[in-house]
């Protein structure tokens, strides 16, 4: 073979196998799809939300529901809500500090740790929550116990490393002359974030958010041991046990008895996963209108 | 030849980047109205020269700077590296513009006004006044007035490299620092920026870098050359101007 076919031949085995790879990774997206919703779509109803009680008090707090997803659904939201508002200014900021103002040093140091952090299992994450609690009985307060708020701060330690990651990748994937120009211009550090890479690299802390929120909405195992249930009705406090959406699929799916109850199992995995397409959708929308309003 | 005033010197300044020379003592002056250019091939520190002077290089870590850079701002010579001078302030009245046009991905307006507002803390009526005055400065005006919110990236290459001009006038800088700044235009937009700068070097003195000899030949009042950190040779108007010297000149020093 000569040395311009074995070029020839080495483009088009790259270009075949990166358009397989593509093709394999949208078929099995949408064999995943597919087959939640063969399973699931039948199941999808006001039933399946809220079993035998009224939509209306059910939505109203007025009746609680006791064989829907309703509580599970509320938990849910009210979970990644709560992680987000705590992880995620805390994690754009660090990105922001890693990226522009930390010393050489400072940033391989605390690069390394935030690597660590992601690497963290989040069953440990949750047995530090529930490790948490027990302190806090034996020493402070001897009523604590696992609850949604603990559970959404120990989700939220375990999404932080993303958001700091992500923030600071595109920060720095800024060109040169971007980052040179606000200082060129007069602008302080803080004037230069804020006004030039902030909305610069806004779709890639974008990214960050969306994969931290997917993360905080499908975990279970830090959930399981800081204060999920699989009976708790709609939270009345942060102090509260709750329901989750995944620890539900997980409890139906463990202990159905029959064709019928699995089912339900797939139609709620198909709610989890409307929900976090919701959420994508919102933090979308966030990110697009900032970007109109720094454009004009 | 009488030289004009000073507004620039630089003397024994020396860069370091991490213990690397790249700029090696040097001693340069800029008078009002004057365009200097420097010229010297890739690599010989034409633009850590420029960015000596507005202290861009103090951006990238490792940086060291030695030696005395002051600029003469309403009568009295300001340090560049004092303690107490503050860096915003020599940004805002040594204005730089780049290699390649370098616009924000927003509107045209926003563009001009962002630094305005951000960097001098100027109202919207009168950073509206200025936007115009800096666009009519640059030939823009007419051009955009129309479509001033349209997104600055619709704007063609030289356009873009106007509206980076007007950006750094609408801030009333007297020292402008110029980095090859047709280097990515094409023949027409390259001729309509230099007749720009013909006109611009009136009233602002104006520290450029080329590696176009012919663009030299056309604009420059005084030619530095820079090879390996050292400025090795300086030329008159009259030395460069005569091809044969100058070719003699240029096949000794690149």
């Amino acid at each position: 073979m000569t040395a311009a076919q074995k070029r020839r031949l080495a483009d088009a085995a790259t270009v075949a196998f990166c358009w397989s790879a593509a093709a394999g990774t949208a078929l099995a997206i949408l064999a995943v799809m597919g087959f939640l919703i063969f399973r699931g779509a039948g199941t999808l109803g006001l039933e399946l939300f809220f079993g035998q009680t009224h939509w209306w008090d059910a939505v109203t707090g007025a009746r609680p529901v006791f064989d829907g997803l309703w509580s599970a659904l509320a938990g849910t939201l009210i979970l990644v809500v709560l992680s987000c508002l705590m992880a995620v200014p805390v994690g754009i900021a660090g990105g922001i500090y890693l990226s522009v103002y930390a010393t050489e040093r400072f940033r391989s140091v605390a690069g390394f740790g935030v690597d660590l952090m992601a690497g963290i299992p989040s069953i440990v994450m949750g047995l530090f929550g529930f490790s948490m609690i027990v302190v806090l009985r034996h020493a402070f307060f001897p009523h604590a116990k696992t609850c949604l708020l603990l559970a959404a701060v120990c989700i939220a330690l375990l999404i932080l490393p993303y958001l700091v990651r992500t923030t600071q990748n595109a920060l720095s994937g800024l060109p040169e002359q971007l980052r040179l120009l606000g200082p060129s211009l007069g602008f302080t550090p803080w004037q230069n974030t804020r006004h030039v890479l902030l909305p610069s690299a806004g779709r890639g802390v974008l990214s960050g958010v969306i994969l931290a929120m997917g993360r905080a909405a499908e975990d279970t195992a830090v959930i399981l041991l800081t204060g999920v249930v699989a009976q708790a009705f709609l939270p009345r406090s942060l102090w509260d046990k709750f329901e989750a959406l995944p620890f539900r699929i997980f409890y139906l799916a463990a202990e159905h008895r029959s064709a019928a109850e699995l089912d339900l199992a797939f139609g709620t995995a198909l709610v989890l996963l409307m929900l976090t397409g919701a959420l994508f959708c919102l933090a979308f929308l966030i990110q697009r209108t900032m970007e109109q309003r720094w454009k004009n | 030849m009488t030289l004009p005033e000073s507004i620039l010197e630089m003397r024994d300044v020396t860069v370091r980047f991490d213990e690397k020379i790249v700029l090696d003592r040097i001693n340069l002056r800029l008078g009002r109205g004057e365009l200097v250019m420097v010229v010297g091939p890739s690599g010989s520190g034409k633009t850590t020269l420029l960015r000596a002077v507005n202290r861009l290089n103090e951006e990238y870590p490792g940086s060291a700077t030695h030696g005395l850079v002051r600029v003469r701002l309403q009568d009295s010579w300001l340090n560049c590296y004092a303690e107490n001078f503050p860096l915003t302030d020599l940004r805002l009245r040594v204005g730089m513009v780049f290699q390649h046009p370098n616009v924000l991905p927003f509107s045209i307006r926003k563009n001009l006004t962002l630094p305005l507002r951000v960097a001098l803390g100027m109202g919207k009526r009168e950073a509206e006044q200025r936007v115009r005055r800096a666009l009519e400065d640059v030939w823009l005006w007419d051009e955009v007035k129309d479509r001033l919110r349209d997104s600055a990236l619709t704007l063609s290459g030289g356009q873009q490299q106007r509206l980076c001009l007007a950006r750094v006038l609408a801030l009333d800088p007297a020292i402008l620092l110029l980095d090859e700044p047709t280097a990515s235009l094409d023949f027409k937009a390259t001729r309509k920026i230099e007749a720009l700068f013909q006109t611009l070097k009136a009233r602002y003195a104006i520290l450029a870098v080329t590696h176009s000899l012919s663009q030299m030949r056309r604009l420059a009042d005084r030619v530095l050359i820079l090879r390996g950190g050292q400025l090795v040779s300086q030329l008159s108007r009259e030395e460069f101007q005569n091809q044969a010297s100058c070719l003699e000149i240029m096949e000794e020093f690149f």
